[in-house]
């Protein structure tokens, strides 16, 4: 039995100077919890009081283009480590310090069925408020989720916000698999021979006064037990596991990008994925929905508006709007997910249902998703990587503090024709990475059928790869309201 | 050192709240201009266009003189502005190319230094550029 300070092939994290030793210690994330709320404090600040121009406005520059930008870099290079800064939950550990949570999070909503819808909501404003174009709306999003995780994670116990609720949250543990890092146990044999489970029941100690029990580090508020958690499905990084478990047993691993997609092992709080259709369904959204949002970008989406506005004889953006994410985000994902469904049962003749089939299948979406939301933010942030400086500047001059100087508009980002190759290259990865996921999971349902288990959702990576070549391939075009003329 | 992560975030708040409480600017009367903006082609296409501000004073007088600063910027934050600066081709009537560098709604801030060294700002939107 190897101890934890044995010296380990793999590379861990917390091993490394500095960041290691800094990630170990128990105030890290409260250390960067700090800056990111005073920064959402200065967004919404002037989000609601600043200049309504989007691009000299804090809230609208830093969230649109940095934040998601910087999110999506994070977690395909590193981890899931903007849930461990979350300013969120910050305020509400600020607030359990008054109001100590009496409720569990009801049984029927324990699952991602809410958090989807929200995630669906929040894109659909996205485009029907043009959330990118005001600052005051987005500050108002921004207020919303303070606000959301203040009151639930008031009211109920553990991270339920996190887990149940976020659509933030929901986005990045999708993401997170594909990430090459993962908080992981060091070794098992340690975890076999503990007897105090502290990394899920949370560490407690008797006072040497009295013999009172205290609370000395909490255990995972979202209910991953360590030695049976698989993989960052669920995981906010918050390091609560790595601070409660006594024997220095957990660490953040590196580990093959997308490998949990096609483990189907029953993991501690989250289950089977083959049996979870939440989960399908919220693979199935992050996908389509990449798709969707680069779409609501470009020339063509004003087409189709205007098409369907003379056909239907609307003129009011909402049901229109409506039309088109039920068809992008219902309709289509039901038909080329329900037809490779089909096919896989058809090539292999077996009798599963086409829903569990299509559950079965539907991580292998998860890559090619990735990589559109990385291709389409990273555009974004790089193509804008220096307007921060001026929007700082601007800021602290509206607010009578001239002490970053004048703002000097001229800062822009990377050209767009050096963005561009990136944007392929991401495609590119993420299309490799589904045909990945695709075969690995057609070789484990199917070990005798294999390629002709994988060949439809094959078809379908390749499909939706060239939907989102032709997206990108397209003159963008980002007006206010879509049905202008 | 319960209380610390509470300590922090209250002096943060108060600190952000205190730091927002800063000394007024001068407030001075801007000229009250007509003025009259064109572009070529119309409706604006990506690329550079044509742009044409004509000045009129108080008294229904071409602005002459007037030193003219454009910045042109998207809806979308994060997209680098096109800045410029407009010559005067006739009496009151001052041009510039603007370069639209992607289609989408554009605003166009006008700032202008008067001959007399007044100020005069202006946005002028500039919705539905459209892509080559």
């Amino acid at each position: 039995m190897s101890s934890p300070t044995a010296p380990n092939p793999e590379f861990d994290l917390l091993r490394v100077p500095v960041i290691g030793r800094f990630l170990s210690w128990r105030r890290a994330r409260l250390v960067l919890q700090i800056p990111l709320f005073a920064i959402a404090f200065l967004m919404v600040a002037q989000g609601l009081t600043g200049s309504q121009l989007s691009p000299k406005n804090l809230a609208t520059v830093l969230t649109w283009v940095h934040y998601r930008g910087a999110l999506i870099v994070v977690l395909m290079v590193a981890g899931n480590f903007f849930c461990l800064g979350c300013p969120f939950v910050m305020v509400r550990d600020v607030a359990r310090r008054f109001v100590k949570p009496k409720h569990n999070w009801p049984q029927r909503l324990q699952n991602k069925w809410l958090a989807l819808g929200l995630f669906v909501l929040v894109l659909f404003c996205y485009e029907l408020f043009d959330l990118w174009g005001s600052p005051l709306w987005t500050a108002v999003l921004i207020l919303a989720y303070f606000v959301g995780a203040l009151i639930i994670d008031t009211r109920f116990k553990h991270a339920t916000f996190c887990k149940f609720v976020c659509p933030i949250g929901q986005f990045n543990f999708v993401a997170s698999t594909l990430s090459p890092l993962e908080v992981k146990v060091r070794d098992l044999d340690v975890c076999s021979s503990c007897k105090t489970k502290d990394c899920i029941k949370s560490r407690q100690e008797t006072t040497s006064t009295s013999s009172d029990i205290v609370f000395v580090q909490r255990g995972c508020e979202l209910a991953l037990f360590q030695p049976l958690k698989v993989g960052n499905l669920d995981c906010t990084f918050c390091l609560d596991c790595v601070h409660a478990c006594p024997h220095e047993n957990v660490g953040i691993l590196a580990r093959t990008p997308a490998s949990e997609l096609w483990n189907d092992q029953r993991r501690s709080g989250v289950g089977q994925l083959s049996k979870r259709n939440d989960f399908a369904a919220l693979s199935a959204i992050f996908t389509f929905g990449a798709l969707l949002n680069a779409f609501g970008m470009v020339s063509p989406v004003y087409a189709v508006e205007t098409w369907l506005s003379r056909v239907l004889g609307i003129t009011s953006e909402t049901p229109i709007l409506g039309l088109i994410f039920v068809l992008a985000l219902v309709v289509e994902p039901m038909l080329l997910l329900g037809g490779a469904a089909l096919a896989t049962r058809q090539f292999t003749r077996t009798r599963g249902s086409l829903l569990t089939i299509t559950t079965t299948f539907a991580p292998t979406l998860i890559p090619l998703g990735c990589g559109m939301w990385l291709a389409h933010y990273t555009f974004h942030l790089l193509t804008g990587l220096w307007t921060f400086i001026p929007v700082f500047q601007y800021a602290f001059q509206q607010w009578g503090m001239p002490i970053l100087g004048a703002p000097n508009w001229s800062f822009g980002g990377i050209p767009v024709m050096l963005v561009k190759p990136l944007e392929w290259g991401f495609l590119a990865l993420g299309v490799l990475g589904s045909l990945l996921v695709a075969h690995n999971i057609a070789k484990r349902e199917h070990p005798t059928k294999t390629t002709v288990a994988f060949l439809p959702w094959a078809i379908l990576s390749l499909i939706l790869w060239f939907c989102a070549l032709w997206l990108l391939s397209q003159p963008m075009e980002m007006r206010a309201t879509l049905l202008s003329s | 050192m319960n209380g610390v992560p509470t300590k922090i975030f209250c002096c943060l708040g108060v600190g952000l709240l205190l730091a927002g409480c800063g000394k007024a600017g001068t407030v001075t009367t801007a000229p009250q201009l007509d003025f009259k903006w064109q572009t070529q082609p119309n409706p604006p296409q990506t690329g550079l266009v044509n742009c044409t501000l004509s000045l009129l004073d108080e008294q229904k007088q071409p602005v002459t003189g007037a030193k003219i600063h454009l910045e042109g910027g998207m809806s979308h934050p994060g997209m680098q502005p096109s800045l410029t600066d407009m010559k005067e081709a006739a009496p009151g009537k001052y041009t510039a190319k603007l370069d639209f560098t992607m289609g989408g709604d554009w605003f166009v801030l006008v700032d202008a230094t008067l001959s007399d060294g007044r100020l005069w700002h202006q946005q002028i939107n500039v919705p539905g550029v459209k892509s080559r």
